[in-house]
């Protein structure tokens, strides 16, 4: 531990020469003010949905405030708030609370809750004036069992980005307490699911993650991302579980590009997820149910936007179309287990930089189970 | 504890290549304006200079440097082009 200290300080120290190196900088920093400098933003959003076979409903409806102080220009805060009304019941979360600091004009260190960097849709897709759609892709949910990899972590991050010739190159590396293994004989339902809301650790292990992107052209156009995160996920003193460990790992990749001859933008963006837990020798289960199984689930999105957004009529170049392809494939013989794949077609209605009017069409189907296809609308407004 | 370093120090290598890497003229030309146009855009709608005050803009800068891992040089010419247009 002694070690891993020093090392750590030693780097640290040799990052923040890096920084000084640069003269400019230095200066300006000192130049700028360093007043305390408070920005109220977030989003808010309001649903309606009628779905096949189902009752007709308004909602689901949320407000997400975020609130960001730059306390001076090394010292920063970021909070999110999540109050949503769904599925009956009103939840309210902290999305993430995060202090940085700079430590060098490469690396910046965050301390507290985070959203997870693994792939692009939890830090970059999920407000809802940023998502196309009307709801998250299959395995990016919040619901429990519905989770492909982990949406947020509490614990320590590094961050940072740099010019690599013409290319650019960013990273993200942290340190978190990690998901915990479902194996509470109470809870044969979920037995061997992944929960990643682990606030208090159930052992000693922490998860490390991280991802790195890499633009290689000169106009940022298009990002490739990998991201990884190993951790121990049963609890510490359990015999059957202790030494159970989960692996996951992430591919994301985005592109915009204006088609000049249809005087529109295109936007691209997908992320595969895939998550492995090792095999446990047996899970309490309900009675005629397999006791384990290959604890490996996957999911993936591609989704593709068309706005029109250079034609001269006001009307057209705020339309834009959408699509979506999602799959989530969850270990068959679990409790909680099923291969689902889901279409989203969509219209929206741009009315500013971040309020827009949401129309989708959606297809899902669940081997094994009856479609369940309907229209899904909502207003999502940022501010 | 060895995988926390052996990632300690895999960053600090790639820290040390980009550092040693020299930019070229194409980049380091770019005007705020047009970095403002590449990178504000690739996860949403551009908002207009005007959006926000020159204090404001300084936050959101900080926000999106992090959010986006944008590099120090991209947040400072974006920020200074979009406090100078409103
Ligand atoms: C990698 C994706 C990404 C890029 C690139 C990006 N943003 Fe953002 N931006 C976001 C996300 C995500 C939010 C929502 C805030 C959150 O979730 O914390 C946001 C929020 C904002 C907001 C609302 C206020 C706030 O800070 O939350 C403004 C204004 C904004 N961005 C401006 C910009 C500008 C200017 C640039 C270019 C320098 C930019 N963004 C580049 C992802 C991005």
């Amino acid at each position: 531990m002694k070690k891993l200290s020093f090392t750590i300080l030693t780097l640290l120290f040799a990052f923040n020469g890096m920084g000084q190196n640069t003269g400019q900088t230095a200066t300006q920093e000192t130049q700028k003010s360093s007043d305390t400098k408070l920005l109220v933003s977030g989003f808010g959003f309001a649903g309606y949905s009628k779905m096949d076979k189902e009752n007709s409903n308004f909602g689901p409806t949320g407000f997400n405030p975020i609130f960001l102080w730059k306390k001076s220009d090394k010292l920063f805060f970021e909070s999110e708030l999540m109050i949503e009304i769904t599925d009956g019941t009103t939840k309210f979360d902290l999305e993430y609370a995060t202090l940085h600091y700079k430590l060098c004009k490469y690396l910046e260190i965050g301390a507290g809750k985070f959203l997870s960097p693994f792939g692009i849709f939890n830090e970059r897709i999920h407000p809802s004036w940023i998502n196309k759609f009307t709801d998250p892709p299959l395995g990016f949910n919040h619901d429990i069992g519905t989770m492909v990899g982990p949406m947020a972590e509490i614990g320590v991050e590094f961050r940072g980005g740099g010019q690599l010739g013409k290319s650019k190159i960013n990273y993200v590396a942290y340190i978190s307490n990690g998901p915990n293994l479902v194996t509470d004989p109470s809870n044969t339902m979920m037995t061997g699911m992944l929960m990643f809301e682990n606030i208090n650790d159930n052992n000693d292990n922490k998860a490390i993650g991280g991802r790195i992107g890499f633009l290689p052209l000169s106009n940022s156009s298009v990002e490739i991302g990998v991201s990884g995160q190993v951790a121990k996920v049963g609890d510490k003193g359990n015999v059957l579980y202790q030494n159970i460990g989960a692996q996951m790992y992430a591919l994301d990749l985005s592109y915009c590009h204006k088609l000049n001859f249809i005087k529109s933008n295109l936007d691209v963006k997908a992320q595969y997820n895939m998550m492995n837990v090792d095999k446990a020798e047996s899970y309490p289960v309900m009675s005629g149910m397999d006791t384990t199984w290959d604890n490996k689930s996957q999911s993936y999105y591609i989704q593709l936007g068309l706005r029109p957004a250079f034609v001269n009529n006001n009307f057209f170049k705020n339309l834009e179309l959408a699509f979506r392809y999602s799959s989530m494939t969850l270990p068959e013989k679990a409790m909680w287990g099923g291969d689902f794949k889901q279409s989203t077609v969509g219209l929206n209605y741009w009315l500013s930089w971040h309020s827009v009017l949401k129309l989708d069409y959606q297809m899902n189907t669940q081997k094994g189970a009856d479609n369940r296809n309907g229209i899904q609308i909502q207003w999502g407004l940022g501010f | 504890m060895k995988k926390i370093k052996t990632l300690i120090i895999l960053l600090f290598v790639l820290g040390s290549v980009i550092f040693g890497c020299a930019t070229p003229k194409l980049i380091a030309d770019k005007s705020g304006a047009q970095l403002w146009g590449e990178n504000c855009q690739r996860c949403h709608n551009v908002p207009s200079p005007t959006t926000f005050g020159k204090e404001n803009w300084e936050v959101v800068g900080t926000h999106m440097k992090i959010r986006a891992n944008l590099t120090e040089t991209e947040k400072d010419k974006v920020v200074e082009f979009l406090q100078s247009s409103n």
